[in-house]
C-alpha cells in the first residue's frame, strides 16, 4: 500500500507534465498548419482544353477545339475563348449552342481588341466585350477608353459603362458622366460606384437619365472626413417630375 | 666518440676493459646520459606546452583564419524540440506574413479577401464557380448549420464573373451581387470588380 502511495503520486506528476509539452507542441503544430494552409490568391488561369472538352462526345468535342485551334492559329488570344469553353463545359450547355455562344463571344473580343489596340489585356478585354455585348456603340466605348490611359481605369470605366447601360442610362450619357469622373480624376472606386449612386436614385423614383444627370450634378460634393463621399445626402430630394 | 667508448655505452665493453685514457670520458657521456633519461622521466614543466602553443598558434594562424575554422567545425547541437517548432512558426511567420496580409506587403502583393455568402437552408450542398477557378466548383461551408454558406476568397485584381452551384446541378446567380452580366447560355452570372486603389495621376 505505501509503495501504491508513493507510486500513484508519482505517475499523477508525470501525466500533468506530459500533457503540457504535447499541448505546446500541438499549438505549434497548429500555427505551422494554420500558415500552410492560408489560401493562395486565386488569379485568372487558362482551363485543361483537353479536360474541358472531355465532358462532349469525340465529335462535338472536336468542332469546338477546332474552333478554338483556329482562332489561336489566327492570333487571336484565346485566354477568355477557353474560359467561355470551361464555363459553358460545366454548365451542362450543349455543343452546338456553346459552339455559337463562342463565336459570337470572338466576334465581340475582336471588336474590342481593335478598339483598345496594343493597349489591350485579357482583362480590358473582357470589360469591353461585355460592354458591346450590352449594345453600347463603338463609338462611345472608343471615347471612353481614349480618356482612359490606364489598364485599371480603363476596366474600370468599361464596367462602370456597362452597369450604367443596364440600369437604364442612355449610351452617351453614362459617356458623358465617366468623361466627367476622368476629368475629376475620380478613383477606381468613385467609378466603380457610380452605377450603384445611379440606381439609388431610380430607387427614389427617378427615371434613369435624372438619376444618371443628379449623379453628375453631385459629383464635386466634397468627401467627408474619413474620405468617404457624401453620396447619397444631397440637397435636392425631390423627384424633378 | 671514440669506438670502444660506444661499445661501453652499448654495453658491449665493461669499464675495466677501456684503456685507461677513455674511462674518464666513459664516465662522462654515462652521466650525461643518465641525465637525459632522468629529464625525460619527469617530462616538461606543466607551464612550458601551452605557452609554446600559444606563441605558435598567433604567431602562424590569423583571426579571420581561425573564424573560418571556427565555422567550418562540424558540431554537434542539442536542442528540444519545443523550441524549435517555436523558432520554425516565427520564422514561417516572418516569411509568410508580408506576402499575404502584411500592411508592409510589396507593391505585388495586392491580394484582397473576398466573403462571399448564399442563403440555401435547403441545399445540402453549395459551391461556388468562377473565371478565378476555371469554372471548377469550389465549395462552401456552413458551420452553424443555418442554412447561410459561405467561403472566404483571396483573389488578386481583376474582374471576376461567377455562379453558385447547389446540390452539384443548380445554378443560381449571387443574388447580393454589385453588378450582373450574361453568361451567352441563358443565366446572369454575378460580376465581381476588384480593381487597385488609387486616384489617378
Amino acid at each position: 500500500m505505501s509503495t501504491r502511495s508513493k507510486t500513484v503520486p508519482s505517475r499523477g506528476a508525470r501525466r500533468s507534465a506530459r500533457p503540457r509539452s504535447r499541448r505546446g507542441l500541438g499549438a505549434f503544430g497548429a500555427m505551422i498548419i494554420l500558415l500552410l494552409t492560408l489560401p493562395a490568391p486565386l488569379r485568372p488561369q487558362s482551363p485543361d482544353l483537353d479536360e474541358v472538352l472531355s465532358r462532349y462526345p469525340a465529335a462535338e468535342a472536336m468542332r469546338l477545339e477546332a474552333f478554338i485551334t483556329q482562332q489561336r492559329w489566327d492570333g487571336f488570344p484565346t485566354e477568355l475563348l477557353l474560359e467561355h469553353t470551361a464555363e459553358g463545359a460545366v454548365k451542362g450547355v450543349r455543343a452546338d449552342r456553346l459552339l455559337a455562344a463562342l463565336e459570337e463571344y470572338a466576334e465581340r473580343i475582336d471588336r474590342a481588341h481593335r478598339i483598345l489596340g496594343e493597349r489591350a489585356t485579357i482583362t480590358s478585354l473582357e470589360a469591353t466585350a461585355d460592354v458591346l455585348g450590352r449594345g453600347v456603340p463603338e463609338d462611345v466605348v472608343r471615347t471612353v477608353a481614349a480618356v482612359n490611359p490606364r489598364d485599371d481605369h480603363l476596366t474600370a470605366s468599361m464596367v462602370a459603362l456597362g452597369d450604367l447601360v443596364a440600369a437604364g442610362v442612355p449610351p452617351d450619357q453614362a459617356e458623358n458622366l465617366l468623361l466627367d469622373a476622368a476629368t475629376r480624376r475620380q478613383d477606381n472606386d468613385d467609378v466603380l460606384g457610380l452605377p450603384a449612386r445611379v440606381r439609388h436614385w431610380i430607387r427614389q423614383g427617378y427615371q434613369p437619365t435624372d438619376a444618371a444627370a443628379e449623379v453628375k450634378r453631385t459629383m464635386d460634393f466634397p468627401r467627408q472626413p474619413d474620405g468617404v463621399m457624401d453620396r447619397y445626402n444631397r440637397p435636392r430630394q425631390d423627384p424633378p417630375f | 666518440m671514440h669506438e670502444d667508448v660506444q661499445r661501453y655505452l652499448d654495453g658491449e665493453l665493461t669499464i675495466e676493459e677501456l684503456p685507461d685514457q677513455l674511462r674518464g670520458k666513459a664516465a662522462a657521456w654515462e652521466a650525461l646520459l643518465d641525465d637525459v633519461r632522468m629529464t625525460a622521466a619527469s617530462g616538461a614543466p606543466a607551464w612550458l606546452e601551452p605557452r609554446v602553443l600559444k606563441a605558435v598558434e598567433v604567431a602562424s594562424v590569423p583571426a579571420w583564419r581561425r573564424g573560418v575554422r571556427w565555422l567550418m567545425q562540424p558540431r554537434t547541437i542539442r536542442v528540444a524540440p519545443a523550441p524549435a517548432f517555436a523558432a520554425l512558426a516565427v520564422l514561417a511567420l516572418a516569411i509568410a506574413l508580408p506576402w499575404t496580409v502584411g500592411p508592409s506587403a510589396s507593391p505585388g502583393d495586392d491580394t484582397v479577401y473576398v466573403q462571399l455568402f448564399l442563403e440555401a437552408p435547403s441545399a445540402s450542398s453549395v459551391a461556388i464557380a468562377g473565371d478565378f477557378n476555371s469554372w471548377a466548383p469550389l465549395e462552401l461551408e456552413d458551420m452553424d448549420g443555418d442554412g447561410v454558406w459561405s467561403a472566404r476568397l483571396a483573389v488578386s485584381p481583376g474582374v471576376y464573373e461567377y455562379m453558385f452551384v447547389l446540390d452539384g446541378s443548380r445554378w443560381v446567380t449571387d443574388p447580393h451581387a454589385e453588378r450582373y452580366s450574361d453568361d451567352g447560355f441563358g443565366n446572369r452570372n454575378a460580376v465581381l470588380a476588384i480593381l487597385p486603389e488609387g486616384s489617378r495621376t
